[in-house]
């Protein structure tokens, strides 16, 4: 395989309904499959809202973006949703090209992710 | 006939000439005259049937066909047939008499004619006799082995014929005479029974075989001297060379079987654990070719599990596989539990682990009370049927730890330090084979992978246009580069519903044969349905409209189309989440980002996509450049982490000096830094980009 093996790893918290995604690294075509375990697992175990807490993702591919692409239907379905937050300025920039925002919400900081649920309910 | 006779050659020649000394006995009888010449005759005669049968025998016995069972069996029925013709002497001729001082001459013509039948018969069977001695003795040969038996042979053959030409005298056994032919006789009993203690076949036999031919050796011995009491006297009266030859043989076999005899005795309290032993050798021989490579893992172990089985003495063997090589046990399989203990087996936290031990010092152990033992205790009280256990590593030829095979018995002390040697050559078996089905399994999954690359590319190719244009009054150069495992870029020339032309820009997400099966799919609807839009920004929210329903959810792909509108040099474009278009200034030296809204394709059915889809329309001068390139190209890194200065080379070509160079020079400049950039590596994400003038 050409290139380096970036390292890419998963934070899991939670509390209730709601559980934290701290993703560390790099998050591209090779490491995407940690992703992909971490959904299968938590989203069969019935959790609702999976935050995504970006404050230490250094880089991130196209590739890596497919993931979220691949859950959020069946977690909007069962009336969660995927949030992110404490994207960097240079990650921020990747999500927004593609056009992530659109489709899914950014805050600065977590907490505001949290009260974004809370506050709905 | 004669193919009869050549045959039976050998055969009829002892007949013959047994008929003749049948018939100078017959005549001496009658006549009762002693003629020298006919005796030597006679001799002559007899010595030259033993030489016919042996050369007869020597051709149906084969060394190929012998085997100590058979060689043995056969000797059995030869003593046999001798029985039986004591039987039959006593049916038949008990009325043969012999005189009864030596040399034993026939009393009557019964006599004669039985030392006849018993004479031929000696003849028939002594060679072969012989030959199965010859069998026997030279089993497990030395380089010299032969050369004594064949110094017997002619040691024989040369007293028979020195004392047959006394026929006086009958050597004693029990007094020394200075006399050649005595010496000579009794130099050959001597040999005899020194080379009576080679009997290398017997370890080999199977323990029954031992204790049967024990008992029966009890039997045989006897008999054996019964039969030499009651041969001798006709046989003398038959051919005096015969009598002694006859003799020769038979100290032999006699001394042979009291050898025999003895050590089967001392062996029978070891016969069962050498047996045992040569049992595991076998095993170990057959395993280390049973166990080539396997496809699978578990076949492999199968393999292993019966071959260890058949080692003899564990109740129970593991298979403790470790993944990654060296590090932690990943995998056991377990012969004779199930799953669940398997589970049980990794959860269950005792320590010391006997892993950790065989991982660390690289060596087997071997365990011979786990219940007593001041560390492994723990694994007796897990399941008590481990009581003795031996764990031996399997290495890969950079010595680093595949796995380790554990033999289990529920006894103590049931294994001990020669058993561990064995297991591990076993072992060592094991680990070439299990390497060899790991690196098979590498090798057939690295050019499944290689040869899936190569299609890929093949599609990816296939899918750019064969032929560029014309775009006046524009002039465009296109470049892409592909990355060995396909990237998912690629470009397309498209024509508008009013006949203008434009491009499409795209990366798919995605690698491999994945990518190219997408970009496919994307062309296809691209081009079917291009000829009825009217504007980029039409063609974009259609293509996504469609795609959506026919991709996967985790497939997007970003792209820019582009209308360049006939006549002016104005263009139309959307930016469907792709990367931003730069417009260069060469007056200025300055460059710009177009940006314009808009999301990927593939990730919204519609509504959002559409909504947030923002086309713009500008005009590009001729001293104007517009530069699309794909992600590739701007996140370009160099295996050891190193950023391709992407705005440092935009500024490069915004040089006013470049202001006159073609599309085609701008699109070698840009390969000419991202080669000097990469130097040897090669591309991991495609590259391309269009440059359009």
């Amino acid at each position: 395989m050409e290139g380096i093996m970036q390292q890419f790893d998963i934070i899991t918290r939670t509390s209730g309904e709601i559980i934290v995604f701290d993703l560390i690294g790099t998050l591209d075509a090779h490491t995407l499959e940690l992703l992909e375990k971490k959904f299968r697992e938590y989203v069969n175990q019935d959790y609702k809202y999976f935050i995504m807490n970006l404050s230490q993702l250094e880089y991130v591919t196209s590739a890596g973006l497919g993931v979220f692409m691949e859950y959020i239907e069946d977690i909007r379905a069962k009336g969660g949703d995927i949030i992110f937050c404490c994207a960097r300025d240079r990650i921020y920039k990747i999500f927004d090209l593609l056009g992530f925002p659109v489709i899914f919400s950014f805050y600065p900081a977590e907490e505001k992710a949290i009260e974004s649920i809370t506050g709905n309910k | 006939m004669t193919s009869f006779i050549r045959k039976y050659f050998h055969l009829l020649m002892i007949f013959i000439l047994s008929l003749l000394v049948f018939l100078i006995n017959l005549f001496e009888f009658y006549t009762n005259l002693y003629i020298p010449l006919l005796y030597y005759m006679k001799e002559f005669f007899t010595l030259s049937a033993l030489g016919f049968s042996y050369y007869f025998w020597n051709k149906i016995e084969t060394y190929k066909k012998l085997q100590v069972q058979y060689v043995l069996k056969s000797f059995l029925f030869s003593l046999l047939i001798f029985v039986s013709l004591l039987l039959f002497r006593a049916l038949f001729f008990s009325m043969a008499s012999y005189s009864p001082f030596f040399p034993y001459v026939s009393e009557n013509i019964y006599a004669l004619i039985f030392s006849a039948i018993q004479g031929i018969l000696l003849i028939i069977v002594l060679p072969i006799l012989l030959i199965y001695l010859r069998y026997l003795f030279t089993y497990r040969r030395k380089f010299s082995t032969p050369f004594y038996f064949n110094i017997f042979i002619a040691a024989s053959i040369l007293s028979s014929i020195l004392l047959a030409s006394n026929p006086e005298e009958a050597p004693d056994l029990f007094s020394v005479n200075g006399d050649l032919r005595d010496l000579m006789f009794k130099g050959t009993i001597l040999f005899t029974f020194f080379l009576s203690f080679r009997h290398k076949w017997i370890p080999y036999l199977t323990k029954r075989q031992k204790y049967i031919f024990s008992f029966m050796s009890l039997f045989i011995i006897p008999l054996l001297i019964i039969l030499f009491d009651r041969l001798r006297i006709p046989v003398t009266d038959f051919s005096l060379s015969l009598l002694y030859f006859f003799n020769h043989i038979w100290y032999f076999v006699i001394f042979y079987g009291f050898n025999i005899m003895i050590s089967l005795w001392l062996q029978l309290p070891t016969a069962s654990e050498f047996e045992q032993k040569l049992k595991a050798l076998s095993s170990l021989h057959s395993a280390s070719r049973e166990i080539s490579f396997y496809d699978s893992t578990r076949v492999l172990f199968q393999k292993i599990t019966r071959t260890a089985e058949a080692l003899g003495q564990a109740e129970d063997i593991w298979l403790q596989l470790f993944r990654p090589i060296g590090v932690s046990p990943s995998e056991l399989i377990i012969s004779k539990m199930d799953h669940q203990i398997l589970k049980d087996f990794l959860q269950y936290s005792f320590h010391p682990k006997i892993h950790e031990y065989v991982r660390k010092e690289k060596k087997s152990i071997l365990v011979e009370d786990v219940k007593t033992h001041p560390q492994y205790y723990p694994y007796y009280f897990w399941r008590n049927h481990i009581r003795s256990l031996i764990a031996c590593p399997l290495f890969n030829r950079n010595h680093n730890l595949l796995g380790i095979i554990y033999f289990i018995h529920s006894e103590p002390y049931h294994f001990d330090y020669s058993d561990l040697e064995l297991y591990e050559s076993f072992s060592a078996q094991v680990s070439l084979s299990l390497e060899n089905s790991m690196l098979l399994r590498e090798l057939v999954e690295k050019e499944r992978y290689q040869q899936e690359m190569k299609i890929a590319r093949e599609v990816q190719l296939s899918l750019l246009p064969s032929d560029i244009p014309s775009f006046a009054p524009f002039s465009l150069s296109f470049q892409i580069l592909t990355a060995s495992e396909v990237g998912g870029d690629f470009y397309d020339i498209v024509t508008y519903r009013d006949g203008s032309r434009g491009i499409v820009l795209g990366d798919v997400s995605g690698k491999g044969t994945e990518a190219a099966f997408y970009m496919a799919e994307f062309k296809g609807i691209v081009q079917a349905i291009s000829q009825l839009c009217r504007s980029p920004r039409e063609l974009a929210v259609l293509t996504n409209r469609i795609l959506y329903k026919n991709v996967e959810r985790k497939v997007f792909i970003t792209a820019i189309f582009l209308q360049l509108m006939p006549g002016q040099r104005q263009i139309r474009m959307v930016r469907a989440g792709h990367s931003l278009p730069i417009k260069i200034r060469f007056r200025h030296h300055s460059w710009t980002e177009i940006s314009s809204r808009g999301i990927g394709l593939g990730l919204n059915a519609g509504p959002l996509f559409d909504q947030h889809l923002e086309e713009v329309e500008f005009w590009l001068g001729e001293d104007e450049m517009l530069f699309l390139y794909t992600d590739g190209l701007s996140e370009l890194k160099k295996s050891n982490g190193e950023l391709f200065a992407f705005n440092d080379m935009i500024q490069n070509l915004s040089n006013e000096q470049h202001i006159n160079r073609s599309a085609d020079q701008f699109n070698e400049m840009v390969l000419d830094s991202v080669h000097a950039f990469l130097g040897d590596e090669s591309v991991n994400d495609d590259i391309s980009y269009i440059i359009i003038r």
